[in-house]
């Protein structure tokens, strides 16, 4: 009998990258942040992280079951929405609010347009968007840990909001010991996840300089009392959910542009709006409607930004 | 462009050797792009080794030569590499080589003083084709339709595995420079450049060195990183010359025609040996072959007897490839022939070889269209081929692509998107023909 083959269409090679290997390593690089969360918070944001993500992934489990769809929970994709749902809320928001949101930011966000791939919007997102329309008291009271409890507090961009100053120094604003959503504060846990993800590849720095880039130039520019050109950029770009949003959220590979270009458009265009949300908005902070915002205009940025084809004659770009 | 697995520590350094020959042959009568050639032999009939059986009266087809001297046995359809089946003479070997074309034995010099249209058309006799891979008539590649400045000579071998025109050009340098000359002088040239990736140590030193010795200055080497797909014509002409092909372009269009190192030393022995193109070198290769080797193979010749002669293939290979693991055909049976086309036949086993056929949604990591050597939107193709939507995949690029399968390598979905494209590609062709 002649030996029987296996036919394919070719490349008969393939790269060892893996979805579920990108999304786990997204995992690992939002440890340290969680890590943070908990030295700062306490064990209530050990409770929402751990409630976020069991929630998202059943819910995952149960779309993909009611849906018809191959279940693909250990992908890694919805621990991933989980984590960074429960890194924007408050530590005081109560644990059934945050697992209604998580519940939100699956079936919503991402199963509703056909899961992972096809959602338009980053679900976690929409999960802390859904959470701030339903309980806005709970999602802007802040608090920090002390003695074994959570005390309030308001963030450092609340009180430039209400027209005061922040007693908070850079060197606070990079640790992370503040009020704040329990997995924005620490720059320097967010910075450690970053070099994470630029190492293995999985982001690239045009979003997220593009965005913090465009924050401090606009916060600079518009942000000061004694007139132009005087703002406090540098409080800008470490307080609030800048860092968070510009290196783990404006990258979401899903709802980013997929061209370099369309991405440093991106990251200006989240920029642009979170400066003025911040800067004239009726709110603290604007990253997260800044990131929604731009995902809508993600598939016109491809568009305008595709790249120039080997022997093309073109255009402006 | 990405960074492969070379895999040429296999054969690199192995001499070529010649093979023993088969009993029967089975000689395709479509061995090239263009149209598929005529029988000009009966069953029965006696041909020597090099004796024309197959020809057409199209511009843009090579006519077939005997591989061997011997009897015709059948004129049928048989197992064709690439089209599954294919009209094919087979020939079954008398074993006494008796040549049935005239040889001939002209210098270098002799040959530079024949007409040129003299040249074209023994290169079209002689059945010469791109011997790359793409088998596209090299006559129709010697008489561009622009003036040209420039040969490049594709030594870039950027498919791993394959070391054919490697062990080629460093055994046989005078022959595939005589090539070069001829080539130069029917195109009109007065400039030729050597694409040789970087990682080819030895053929780069001995080629500046052949280079060196003879004062050679209209030849010149370009030493290019090892990018896969380095050798795509476009991608090498660009990166040796820095010129860009226009889209839907032809090389001479910018003045340039690129001819591999193995057409080279064909039209050598065509016009300096009257040698018509019945064998060639290919690398035999891959974790399931026993005798990893650069064996010069004739035309006919079954895959499962080529891969005899090189100890066999192990029982846990699961695909065997013409050409390279990249941009080659994956074969249905052993039986296959050999054709002019057959750089390589590699034997991967279930570790070196990728053939599930499950895959996942698009997550617009942005992979493919950082890489593509084209400047397309593979992933956005990709989506639009799935649900067969080839009139958005157009807008991406889909004609424009060079199949070179970079996207589909990176894709961490492991998204068949090159197949989809072929497919894309070819529902548009037809849809112009309908």
């Amino acid at each position: 009998m002649s030996k029987q083959l296996v036919i394919t269409s070719s490349p008969h090679i393939r790269d060892k990258e893996t979805i579920s290997r990108i999304m786990w390593w997204v995992v690992i690089s939002l440890i340290p942040a969680g890590i943070s969360a908990v030295w700062v918070f306490g064990l209530p944001a050990l409770y929402l992280i751990v409630a976020c993500v069991v929630s998202a992934v059943l819910t995952e489990l149960a779309c993909q079951k009611v849906m018809g769809r191959p279940v693909r929970i250990g992908d890694g994709s919805a621990v991933i929405t989980g984590l960074l749902l429960a890194y924007n809320v408050s530590a005081g928001l109560p644990l059934w609010m945050a697992v209604l949101g998580s519940v939100f930011a699956i079936a919503i966000g991402k199963q509703v347009f056909g899961g992972l791939g096809r959602n338009i919007f980053n679900p976690a997102l929409v999960g802390r968007a859904f959470l701030m329309a339903s309980f806005p008291a709970y999602m802007t009271r802040f608090y920090v840990w002390k003695d074994g409890a959570l005390v309030s507090q308001a963030t450092p961009l609340t009180v430039v909001k209400m027209g005061g100053v922040p007693a908070v120094t850079y060197k606070t604003l990079f640790l992370g010991n503040y009020a704040g959503c329990i997995g924005e504060t620490s720059v320097l846990a967010l910075l450690i996840g970053a070099l994470i993800l630029l190492w293995r590849g999985y982001i690239s720095l045009h979003t997220p300089l593009s965005y913090i880039g465009t924050v401090a130039l606009m916060t600079w520019i518009f942000g000061g009392k004694a007139g132009w050109f005087s703002g406090d950029w540098l409080f800008h770009i470490l307080s609030g959910g800048l860092m968070l949003g510009a290196w783990f959220m404006a990258t979401d590979m899903v709802t980013s542009p997929i061209t370099k270009k369309g991405q440093v458009a991106f990251g200006i265009g989240c920029g642009l709006i979170t400066s003025i949300l911040r800067l004239w908005g009726g709110l603290p902070e604007g990253v997260s409607y800044s990131i929604l915002i731009m995902n809508a205009f993600v598939p016109y940025l491809d568009n305008l930004f595709r790249p120039r084809r080997l022997g093309e004659r073109r255009r402006w770009i | 462009m990405i960074r492969l697995q070379s895999n040429k520590h296999y054969t690199e350094h192995l001499p070529i050797r010649d093979i023993a020959l088969p009993k029967e042959l089975v000689v395709p009568l479509v061995q090239h792009i263009g149209k598929v050639c005529d029988p000009v032999v009966k069953v029965g009939d006696v041909v020597g080794v090099g004796q024309l059986i197959g020809d057409s009266d199209a511009f843009i087809s090579a006519p077939v030569h005997s591989p061997v001297s011997g009897k015709v046995k059948a004129i049928r359809p048989a197992p064709h590499p690439i089209f599954g089946r294919a009209p094919a003479v087979v020939i079954e070997n008398d074993g006494e080589d008796r040549l049935g074309y005239e040889t001939r034995d002209l210098s270098l010099e002799e040959a530079l003083r024949l007409d040129k249209a003299e040249i074209v058309r023994q290169v079209r006799s002689a059945g010469i084709v791109g011997l790359g891979g793409a088998t596209f008539p090299s006559h129709v590649k010697l008489q561009p339709k622009k003036a040209v400045d420039t040969l490049v000579v594709n030594a870039a071998e950027c498919e791993p595995y394959i070391t054919s025109d490697l062990r080629l050009f460093l055994e046989k340098t005078d022959e595939v420079f005589a090539g070069i000359r001829i080539a130069m002088y029917v195109l009109g040239v007065n400039r030729a450049v050597i694409g040789v990736e970087d990682h080819n140590h030895e053929l780069i030193t001995h080629l500046r060195r052949y280079l060196a010795e003879r004062s050679i200055k209209d030849v010149e080497v370009k030493v290019l990183p090892s990018y896969y797909p380095q050798g795509g014509e476009k991608q090498l002409i660009k990166n040796a010359l820095g010129r860009e092909v226009p889209l839907g372009g032809l090389p001479a269009d910018v003045g340039v025609v690129v001819h591999n190192v193995g057409t080279l030393f064909a039209i050598y022995e065509a016009v300096l040996r009257g040698k018509p193109l019945y064998e060639r070198v290919a690398t035999v290769s891959g974790d399931g072959v026993d005798e990893p080797a650069n064996v010069r193979v004739r035309v006919g010749m079954a895959f499962s007897w080529i891969l005899d002669q090189c100890g066999g293939i192990k029982d846990s290979v699961v695909k065997v490839i013409l050409g390279g693991p990249m941009m080659g055909f994956s074969v249905p049976t052993l039986d296959v022939p050999a054709i002019k086309g057959t750089g390589a036949i590699l034997a991967l086993t279930d570790k070196s070889t990728y053939y599930s056929d499950e895959w996942e949604c698009c997550i617009r990591c942005g992979r493919c269209v950082d890489r593509c050597p084209m400047g397309l939107m593979p992933a956005d193709m990709s989506l639009a081929l799935e649900r067969d939507r080839v009139d958005l995949a157009k807008e991406y690029g889909l004609m424009d692509c060079i199949e070179c399968g970079v996207c589909t390598y990176v894709c961490p979905a492991k998204r068949p998107i090159v197949q989809w494209i072929k497919k894309g590609k070819f529902l548009e062709r037809s849809r112009g023909k309908r």
